[in-house]
């Protein structure tokens, strides 16, 4: 028994210097991982080995870098992997981030006149916003955002069957949505 | 015409029995939210407490489905919850709103009804329509920023990661490294102030520097190990009781008679022929008292 009770002892000792160690290594990796983020936010590209096995921050803040670079398929590829990971917050981030970037492909197509090219972009743009809202529906920038694509890509349903929508009344013959802001009013 | 007389009478009793019946549905409160100053993406809570007979019962089929009611309208969780007081059913319902009004608007919750089985029979309740405003967020014009862009909100930057839990880890792994760290020193004798954890080990080590042919010397060193040990001196009769004090010794008992054995005949009986399997045996006692005094044993 007491010759039990000293392996224990001795593996006790062993796993506790083990684990030090080990939470010490993943402290050294946050802050490695951290230097990545603000090299990324700073507006220095990080290599794509580094980003393969780093935390989904690291992803998310590249995905920013090439999409402030207008490299969107790029950017669209990197966020697709990691919409899913991460807890609410992070999901929503991911998913307003990604909604931005099919909203400045669709500005980008609609100021090139491009209307149906924009069109399923702002229908993805907003669908991905109301995911970001459905998950903190205090989110800001998502709210104004989805506003934006809404407007540019307005929904003509009725609210209620008493109460016509104000948009119901326009005719709409072909689409059920007109892309575009009607840009000459105040 | 008496007997009708007496009919409509008999209906009258009947009636205004029925009126002291109690109503399946006893209380019936909607709580809602301010119905004003809602923004596109904003939750509203609806709260319904209902209190109802015993034998009655909700029936959950009859709640608005989870999930998107129309266009600009989610109900993002329905839940039900029954008191363990008989009879009270709290409904709580979340709407999310996603219209983006040009102005401010009124919309509307739409109606529906719940439904109560009581033995075979449904009762209805009709939840009323709720109106409510909604505003705009954004301005009307279209906003340019500096490259003549449509405005838009950028990109939600990710936070730093966060290393408070790793070391809240490593702390408590090197506290516990420490703790039992410090008690193997303990253990092995590494601190003077402790010196019954020592005995062996100067007694071993002194061995250790001796040879056969210091055999007298050899064993003084383990009795003197045993007396220290004992707290006073320490004899072959005596042994019975030093293990009930230092029943961890028991395991070494053998080697332990053949020690005071040994020690008689060399020592009080002048036996002359010791060799090297007797100096080692001696050795070998030293060793194992050394890893009981460890814990090893």
């Amino acid at each position: 028994m007491r010759a039990v009770r000293h392996k224990l002892i001795w593996a006790v000792l062993l796993a506790s210097v083990l684990t030090a160690t080990t939470q010490l290594w993943r402290v050294y990796a946050i802050h490695r991982e951290n230097l990545w983020l603000s090299q990324l936010q700073q507006g220095h590209e990080i290599s794509i080995e580094k980003v393969m096995a780093a935390a989904p921050e690291i992803r998310l803040a590249r995905a920013v870098y090439l999409h402030n670079k207008q490299r969107f398929s790029e950017a669209l590829d990197t966020l697709s992997l990691i919409v899913e990971q991460g807890d609410r917050e992070f999901q929503a981030k991911s998913r307003y981030n990604l909604g931005n970037i099919y909203l400045s492909q669709a500005l980008a197509e609609l100021e090139a006149e491009r209307i149906n090219q924009a069109m399923p972009l702002l229908m993805l743009a907003k669908q991905a916003f109301r995911q970001a809202l459905r998950l903190d529906s205090g989110f800001w920038d998502a709210k104004y955002n989805l506003e934006l694509a809404m407007r540019l890509l307005p929904e003509f349903d009725r609210i209620s069957q008493s109460q016509p929508d104000d948009d119901a009344v326009k005719p709409s013959q072909l689409w059920t949505t007109v892309p575009g802001f009607p840009r000459g009013l105040p | 015409m008496k007997r009708w007389i007496l009919l409509c009478l008999f209906l009258q009793f009947v009636s205004g029995c029925s009126a002291l019946l109690p109503s399946p549905i006893t209380r019936f409160e909607q709580q809602t939210p301010r119905p004003f100053g809602y923004l596109i993406g904003d939750e509203i809570q609806h709260r319904m407490v209902i209190e109802t007979r015993q034998d009655v019962k909700l029936n959950l089929d009859s709640l608005p489905k989870q999930g998107e009611l129309n266009r600009w309208l989610n109900l993002n969780r329905v839940s039900v919850v029954t008191d363990a007081n008989p009879g009270e059913t709290v409904v709580e319902l979340l709407y999310q709103v996603f219209y983006a009004p040009n102005e401010v608007k009124m919309l509307s919750v739409p109606a529906f009804t719940l439904r109560f089985d009581q033995a075979g029979k449904t009762i209805e309740k009709s939840v009323p329509t709720w109106h409510f405003t909604l505003s705009p967020l954004k301005e009307l014009a279209v906003r340019k920023d500096e490259s003549g862009q449509d405005y838009m909100r950028p990109d939600a930057l990710p936070t730093l990661l966060s290393d408070s839990k790793q070391w809240v880890s490593v702390y408590a792994s090197l506290s516990l490294a420490l703790m039992t760290g410090l008690y193997l020193a303990y253990l092995y004798g590494f601190f003077p102030v402790w010196p019954k954890q020592r005995i062996f080990k100067h007694a071993l080590r002194e061995l250790s520097g001796q040879s056969q042919q210091d055999m007298d010397r050899g064993l003084a060193v383990v009795h003197h190990a045993f007396n220290v040990l004992n707290d006073q001196p320490l004899f072959k009769h005596h042994l019975p009781a030093f293990y009930q004090t230092h029943t961890e010794y028991q395991t070494a008992a053998e080697q332990i008679e053949w020690f005071f054995n040994f020690s008689n005949a060399v020592l009080f009986a002048g036996k002359q022929d010791v060799d090297a399997d007797d100096w080692h045996n001696l050795l070998e006692l030293c060793r194992v008292c050394r890893e009981i005094e460890c814990g090893k044993r």
